[in-house]
């Protein structure tokens, strides 16, 4: 009795599901799945796997995932942090530069839809390295979109993904103009454990007239109310080595012989580190409306 | 190194290969040249024939190369190739380790040469009107300097160089003058575009190469 009512409605969900709105699918979607899964819970006989109108869903209504990647500007690419000099403008002016290189990489592995995965982003791979240096899921992986082993893959997430197929090669003159505003973003510099003055940018206290607090942090809450700390209270603690990103930088220069992209201002990490240089976010002129 | 080519090929699959191996000896050695090279090579009925080819004499060192075929294998072969040439080093390959990489050359590998091959690009092109004497500390040296706000060409100054500090395309030298009464240090870019021309006037005698001293002798000596 339990299974014959998950079948039926099943069954008639699939044609609304294929031709509705995503978001009355989902009102829909959650009714009558959450009624189908009591019966299934009721009848102890049913053992048998969803249905398969449940299974044509949306990856990501079906199982209740939410997408939380943001939206590039952009396609970007990947990098490699070289170092950095002085450039001199027209005018006279030295202006400090990054010089961003690029190594064997920045081909396309997968190009992910709405249909297949639920959202719409291109995966980049970068970096070749050796067979060894990776597993064999990931060789797999590569070697699907006929891939050379690549060490890092990373992901851009755009409202269209027309125009990239699996295996295309991305080169960054036409990704990037000079006078472009890109971000770039990579691991910072781990500084370790530090205190509060450097990680937060606490003032110290007096160094003499009898002062016994130089680098301390000071008061760290109220008294009997709250009579706790609150939590996200700056303390020290581990800083550096994260992730970090780096805003509205100008593209001084594309070298395509030398295959460098150079960049006023500095970008995180040292020489050899990995960048991520995607077109910079301007509010109000391109992020795109999720 | 010869080894360990042969190892490389032995890990490819079967296969007629042909190898070449090069080994440098500096010591020039007289009568036949043995390379004693083993395997363990896993081809199925092919054994590794080696060839000598006959070896060239360069100016210090004498230079034997080594052509490998693999025509039918065995589990592990061993062979020895007699060097019938005139002059031809004894080498005696016992498997050499690779040469030791530390971490912070394997990150930027592949790039490492484009910050020179930059700071060339950028020095040349930048010296390219002009001629840009060769500064040291101790020079006397007057330039005419633009000043971009201005827009004027004048601004002739004047100085003896305290320090030069060498950095590629942003090398600096600076300059110290004692402009009525007071004592004045100025910092220049050797490659920037503002400087029009630069000129040694003279050259004092310093056992140097930063002249800081100078800030706390008398005025006389900064003066030129």
């Amino acid at each position: 009795m339990a299974a014959a009512i998950v079948s039926v409605s099943s069954i008639c969900l699939s044609p609304s599901s294929s031709t509705s709105s995503p978001a009355q699918e989902m009102q829909s979607v959650v009714s009558t799945r959450s009624l189908s899964f009591q019966g299934l819970r009721a009848s102890k006989a049913l053992q048998k796997p969803l249905p398969v109108a449940v299974l044509f869903q949306k990856p990501s209504l079906r199982k209740g995932v939410t997408i939380s990647m943001s939206y590039e500007a952009g396609m970007g690419v990947m990098g490699t942090k070289v170092g950095m000099m002085t450039y001199f403008t027209d005018v006279g002016e030295a202006i400090p530069v990054t010089v961003i290189g690029f190594r064997e990489g920045n081909v396309v592995t997968q190009v992910k839809t709405d249909l297949t995965d639920g959202y719409n982003s291109v995966q980049i791979g970068y970096r070749r390295v050796r067979d060894r240096k990776l597993t064999k899921p990931e060789l797999g992986h590569l070697s699907k979109c006929g891939a050379v082993p690549l060490r890092h893959l990373q992901e851009f997430r755009l409202t269209s993904v027309d125009g990239f197929e699996p295996g295309q090669k991305l080169s960054i003159d036409e990704l990037f103009k000079e006078g472009d505003l890109v971000d770039v973003s990579g691991n910072s510099i781990g500084k370790g454990f530090q205190g509060g003055i450097k990680r937060w940018n606490f003032r110290r206290g007096p160094m003499t007239h009898g002062s016994k607090s130089h680098r301390q942090l000071g008061s760290i809450g109220a008294g009997t109310t709250p009579g706790r700390v609150y939590p996200g209270k700056k303390m020290p603690g581990r800083m550096g080595g994260t992730k970090t990103k780096i805003r509205k930088l100008e593209v001084i220069k594309v070298d395509t012989e030398l295959r460098t992209l150079i960049v006023k201002g500095a970008v995180p990490g040292k020489a050899g580190n990995l960048l991520r240089i995607a077109p910079a976010k301007i509010v109000g002129k391109n992020i795109p409306k999720s | 190194m010869a080894s360990s080519c042969l190892r490389q090929v032995a890990a490819s699959p079967a296969g007629f290969k042909t190898l070449v191996l090069s080994s440098t000896s500096s010591k020039p050695c007289r009568g036949a040249a043995h390379v004693k090279v083993q395997l363990a090579c896993s081809f199925r009925g092919s054994a590794l024939r080696l060839a000598v080819n006959a070896s060239q004499k360069s100016n210090k060192h004498t230079r034997a190369i080594v052509a490998a075929e693999a025509v039918a294998e065995t589990a592990e072969v061993e062979a020895e190739v007699v060097v019938s040439a005139d002059e031809a080093p004894i080498v005696e390959v016992e498997q050499p380790e690779a040469p030791l990489r530390t971490g912070k050359s394997r990150k930027t590998k592949g790039l490492k040469n484009i910050m020179e091959t930059l700071h060339k690009r950028a020095i040349e092109a930048a010296t390219e009107g002009k001629n840009i004497p060769d500064i040291r500390t101790g020079d006397i040296v007057q330039l005419r300097v633009e000043v971009p706000e201005n827009k004027k060409r004048v601004s002739l100054l004047r100085g003896i160089c305290i320090g030069r500090q060498n950095a590629g395309i942003h090398t600096t030298f600076r300059i110290r003058r004692v402009i009525a009464g007071v004592g004045v240090e100025m910092v220049f870019p050797l490659y920037s575009p503002n400087i029009k021309e630069i000129k040694v006037i003279d050259k004092r005698k310093v056992r140097r190469a930063k002249l800081f001293y100078l800030r706390d002798k008398i005025a006389r000596l900064s003066s030129c």
